[in-house]
């Protein structure tokens, strides 16, 4: 699941991660699921508009769904991932909030999931050809797998 | 406040002065050296140059932020920060600055809020929200490791401020 972060207020320059300030659990965050989506393709809004210098990291859905293993106290499933195809972005999903949580454990939460996240791209930069490359062939394996699984 | 130096804009609260030397039974200090007194105490309590220079740039950004366009609030989907939690911040970075304990960073929250990140010595960060709904409480991490230290919330600001000031000179 890929998400974009916006440079500077959501991601300073220069830092590994995004800031735990802009990591969201409980509004609708949008992603895009990695089956049908290349990192880069997140810069696109739905209106078609290609944010260049925005960064953009990963999640394991297993990271959204399973909570249990960042606290006992958390059940799985707090949040799930629901497939929510756009008119331009067949691979939009959005993150649903199932149980409602204190401010204290949605702290936690936000910080495993910005602990956990891959960075795929960084803000003010561009993917190298060979990386676009990796993308590419991680995105027709992930495809593969999901059409098997069907 | 009154004084007999206001001719040099120096100013003192005589009654004040008088009032609590009085208590200690210090009836003969003329109105001369409460003066001096008083001027060398605004002295202590001026902020140094860094501090000045690191509570204009906080108090600047909060200022940027509670000017901010409501688009970005909207495209964002979350709610800009309230007065209170303004004023809040503010006494927050205010009160610690005195003991030049700065932020690192000052951000709305995807919580609706501010979020403030303080650093320690042992590189952890601390980050302290404040939200709209009055509640507030901070994180500790350890980001080499990934680790969370600490998870707390406070009932009272002056508790947040001390634990603030306790991380930092850990």
């Amino acid at each position: 699941m890929f998400t974009r972060h916006k440079p500077l207020t959501e991601w300073a320059e220069g830092d590994e991660y995004p800031n735990f300030s802009s990591i969201k659990i409980t509004k609708p965050q949008s992603f895009n699921w990695s089956a049908f989506s290349l990192p880069i393709w997140v810069r696109y809004t739905d209106q078609k508009e290609y944010k260049s210098d925005y960064g953009v990291v990963g999640y394991r859905v297993g990271t959204l769904r399973y909570t249990n293993k960042i606290d006992p106290a958390f059940e799985n499933f707090t949040f799930d991932v629901r497939h929510d195809p756009l008119e331009n972005n067949f691979s939009h999903c959005e993150l649903e909030v199932k149980k409602s949580l204190s401010k204290k454990d949605r702290r936690l939460i936000r910080i495993t999931f910005k602990h956990k996240c891959v960075v795929s791209i960084y803000p003010m930069s561009s993917p190298s050809k060979s990386q676009l490359l990796v993308d590419y062939v991680r995105l027709m394996y992930h495809q593969i797998s999901v059409r098997w699984s069907l | 406040m009154n004084g007999f130096l206001t001719a040099q804009d120096i100013s003192y609260d005589r009654d004040l002065y008088l009032q609590s030397h009085q208590e200690k039974q210090e009836y003969y200090m003329s109105d001369i050296q409460v003066a001096f007194e008083y001027v060398d105490q605004v002295k202590e309590n001026e902020p140094s140059i860094v501090q000045s220079f690191f509570l204009k740039t906080f108090v600047d950004k909060l200022y940027k932020i509670n000017t901010m366009d409501p688009a970005f609030f909207i495209t964002e989907e979350i709610q800009k920060p309230s007065e209170a939690v303004l004023d809040q911040a503010y006494h927050t970075i205010q009160e610690l600055a005195v003991l030049n304990i700065f932020p690192e960073k000052l951000e709305p929250s995807a919580e609706d809020g501010i979020c403030i990140q303080y650093k320690n010595k042992n590189a952890h960060n601390l980050y302290f929200e404040l939200y709209n709904n009055g509640e507030f409480g901070y994180l500790i991490e350890d980001p080499m490791l990934k680790k969370v230290i600490h998870n707390e919330d406070f009932d009272h600001i002056d508790d947040a401020l001390q634990s603030i000031q306790a991380f930092v000179n850990r």
